[in-house]
């Protein structure tokens, strides 16, 4: 039996960000934005998060991907 | 702290849509455009023309991206379309030299800078705009005029929401961070003409602030943008000039106080007018944070922005020709039923996606999540302390007007004993 494991994870492109916030606002305990006002991650998107999903998609300079991983 | 705020009719005769500041901006109109918004895009999504001529108005219109008489205009009404022209700003800018006879933009506002110029610009004043920032401005510029105003209407047991508190909020948050004092702020807000704002009232207020804060720094946002340091293209770095902070405090008073005025009266009536909404915010607040965002969806205030094509293009199959001016009507996107299901229900029980709301792109509202702080404190205030909180029964239902800035032409309520 082969057990696959999966696991999401965003990057991010801080060149391409402004700082909007749009990310921190849909999911705060993933996206954060600091003190020079780009993004950052601050915690893990749970595998299947539809609002992760939402938000990757919903950047305003496409500043966010979403590596979706399978392991085996 | 005077008590001019309290002045009703003040209030009334400084921020009635109707009113002749109002008239450029499609004030009057009051017909219901959702109708042909959804008609238009079933039927492109791409269109030649202006909303405006796509809704009959034929009325005087002065706004982002119009008149412009001499250049071809599209509208786009979709989500997808929208985003994408929106977005891409190696095609469509907010800014192009102009034509003979055309006004020339003013390359100081940030609102109409694109590409790495306008990122520069925009960094600057960024940090103080993030989420984690609400709270300085909650607490700085917002909590004290929301508990005042409430002061002043909790004994009467009927206001008039739209004029009494709505309007108020935003523009003395703005001025308030700006170190303008409550009788300036309404002196500004008087000298606002048909023509945009009567620069020099501004300017004779701020110039002095701006200067003290460079002798003086203070905790308000005058002292943030006098101490910014810009870093040009070539690396140097220098500060801003006096012109330029004023410049920055000119766009955020004319973006930030009749934008959230009347989404706040949007969500308002909006809700007084769900009661399963509204018992779900009376059990659990944090629900108002799905009834502002899908306010915001439903009717966003602000139902069109446009970009000005720099290349020959196409969008959605219709051929663009280089100095057209392209609205995204996002308002008529925000209802795409390839998007959300009942789309021109009000229904904040539904699952929350991004909209266009706020605009897309490099521009996307910087303002944002002072607006919806603003929304979020203005609503909650009002809940806690007026109780029974209702749209006056014997009141005609509040009416949306306006064509290119929307909102409730008056909110009239009762509340508690005196009703």
């Amino acid at each position: 039996m082969t057990c696959v494991t999966s696991s999401w994870r965003v990057e991010t492109d801080r060149t391409r960000c402004i700082g909007s916030g749009t990310c921190a606002f849909a999911v705060p305990e993933v996206f954060d934005v600091d003190a020079s006002g780009r993004v950052v991650v601050v915690g893990e998107p749970v595998v299947g998060d539809e609002r992760v999903r939402l938000a990757v998609e919903g950047c305003p300079t496409d500043a966010l991907v979403l590596i979706e991983e399978e392991t085996a | 702290m005077t008590d001019v705020r309290f002045d009703r009719d003040r209030l009334r005769s400084l921020f009635d849509l109707r009113s002749d500041v109002y008239v450029t901006r499609g004030g009057a109109f009051d017909v219901d455009p959702y109708p042909t918004f959804n008609r238009l895009r079933d039927t492109g999504p791409v269109h030649p023309g202006a909303p405006h001529e796509a809704l009959g108005w034929t009325g005087p219109v002065f706004f982002q991206g119009l008149p412009y008489p001499n250049r071809p205009h599209f509208t786009v009404y979709d989500f997808d379309t929208c985003s994408e022209v929106l977005k891409d700003d190696s095609r469509f800018r907010t800014s192009v030299p102009a034509l003979p006879g055309e006004p020339d933009l003013l390359d100081i506002i940030v609102l109409f800078m694109d590409g790495d110029l306008h990122r520069r610009y925009r960094t600057l004043v960024q940090p103080s705009f993030v989420p984690a920032k609400a709270m300085w401005w909650l607490e700085n510029w917002v909590k004290d005029t929301i508990r005042e105003l409430i002061d002043g209407l909790e004994g009467s047991g009927r206001a008039d929401l739209n004029f009494e508190f709505c309007a108020p909020i935003p523009l003395l948050t703005i001025t308030g961070s700006f170190g303008i004092t409550v009788e300036d702020a309404l002196a500004v807000r008087e000298a606002v003409t048909s023509d945009g704002s009567d620069q020099s009232t501004l300017a004779r207020l701020l110039m002095p602030i701006i200067r003290a804060r460079r002798e003086e720094p203070r905790d308000d946002l005058i002292t943030v943008l006098v101490q910014a340091e810009l870093t040009d293209e070539d690396g140097s770095v220098h500060r801003l000039t006096d012109t330029e902070v004023l410049a920055f405090g000119m766009l955020l008073l004319a973006a930030g106080s009749g934008t959230t005025w009347k989404q706040m009266g949007i969500t308002i009536v909006a809700l007084l007018d769900h009661p399963e909404a509204l018992a779900a915010v009376k059990a659990d607040r944090a629900f108002l944070r799905n009834v502002i965002e899908e306010s915001i969806r439903w009717m966003p205030t602000d139902p069109v922005f446009s970009r000005f094509a720099i290349v020959d293009t196409e969008v959605a199959g219709v051929p663009i020709p280089a100095g057209s001016v392209v609205h995204a009507c996002l308002a008529a996107a925000n209802r795409d039923p390839k998007r959300w299901e009942r789309p021109d229900e009000f229904d904040p029980f539904r699952p929350m996606k991004p909209h266009l709301g706020f605009g897309h792109g490099p521009h996307t509202c910087l303002g944002m999540h002072v607006a919806r702080a603003e929304i979020t404190h203005g609503v909650t205030g009002l809940l806690d302390r007026l109780p029974d909180l209702r749209l006056d029964p014997d009141s005609p239902s509040p009416a949306f007007i306006g064509l290119y800035e929307r909102g409730a032409a008056s909110i009239p309520v009762v509340f508690g004993a005196g009703s």
